[in-house]
């Protein structure tokens, strides 16, 4: 059954999450990628943000989790196993740093019911402790019918 | 490691940026749904995902969509990525050996910043696309 356009609007959130210094250390080995900018506290000390930062794509944890209120909407009642992340994109505004506060909140902007699949994109739109926009991601989700 | 320090004017415009090769494991599938926290099974339960007609698990497209940010953050250095897109076009499985790389395609000033567009890829052994994307870093000048 198509994905009701209806739901072009629906808000999800606003979900809170602090980032820990730790996490963004697992994060960064966890993509292999081992930039002390991410993982060297003696390294980051001297460097010009003062501490650890978040690789980029660590917008994924923190607006990710935007995902699974959606997937598991029970008015959408979407078909999980049919359901493949087709794009994501990010527009990043500023770094993201351990102690920060991010608070994000998504919005269905467009069901577009095609013959043999739905596809779903949702904006979320993430704010740190100051009130300042670090990050939008934007989630393509397809599912096939 | 990308404590890069380019800057704009040492760009050309159409370089090759630095590439980099990975063998998928499941210990590396297992390790980024830990750090990333997607925890749909299909993605780390191998009986769950026969169950529903695949040969094995399969990587989560953020994990090697993660790892393909290391062609921008070697080469520019971090803090510097603004926009970051990735279109996935296949699926990744164990055994599968990732070739990560990108190119510059535009270099351009636009309000006050200086900024360079890139395309990025992710192809495995057999040549097929896992991922198409496109960027854009922020650069500083020297002056």
């Amino acid at each position: 059954m198509a994905v009701d356009r209806k739901f072009i609007g629906k808000v999800y959130g606003p979900i809170t999450y602090e980032i820990g210094k730790e996490k963004l250390k697992e994060y960064a080995k966890a993509i292999k990628n081992p930039d002390p900018h991410y993982m060297d506290d003696g390294f980051t000390k001297k460097s010009k943000y003062g501490g650890v930062i978040a690789p980029p794509t660590f917008a994924v944890v923190y607006a990710g989790m935007l995902a699974e209120p959606l997937f598991y909407d029970k008015e959408l009642d979407l078909n999980l196993f049919m359901l493949v992340h087709g794009e994501q994109e990010f527009e990043f505004f500023d770094v993201v740093k351990p102690g920060d506060v991010i608070t994000s909140k998504g919005t269905i902007v467009n069901i577009e019911n095609k013959e043999k699949l739905d596809v779903i994109t949702l904006v979320g739109e993430s704010t740190n402790q100051k009130g300042t926009l670090v990050c939008k991601a934007i989630f393509t989700f397809v599912i096939r019918k | 490691m990308a404590t890069a320090k380019l800057y704009f004017e040492d760009v050309k415009g159409d370089e090759t940026l630095p590439s980099f090769q990975l063998t998928v494991t499941r210990t590396h599938i297992v390790k980024y749904i830990g750090a990333g926290g997607d925890f749909f099974p299909i993605h780390h339960d191998e009986e769950f995902a026969k169950s529903v007609g695949l040969p094995s698990v399969f990587a989560n497209g953020l994990m090697h969509g993660g790892m393909l940010t290391r062609v921008l953050t070697d080469w520019a250095g971090d803090g510097r990525v603004g926009r970051y897109k990735i279109r996935f076009a296949s699926m990744v499985w164990p055994g599968d050996t990732l070739t990560f790389a990108g190119h510059v395609v535009k270099k351009y000033q636009q309000d006050g910043a200086n900024l360079v567009d890139c395309e990025l890829s992710v192809v495995n052994q057999k040549g097929e696309s896992a991922i198409t994307g496109e960027a854009t870093v922020t650069l500083p000048t020297r002056k």
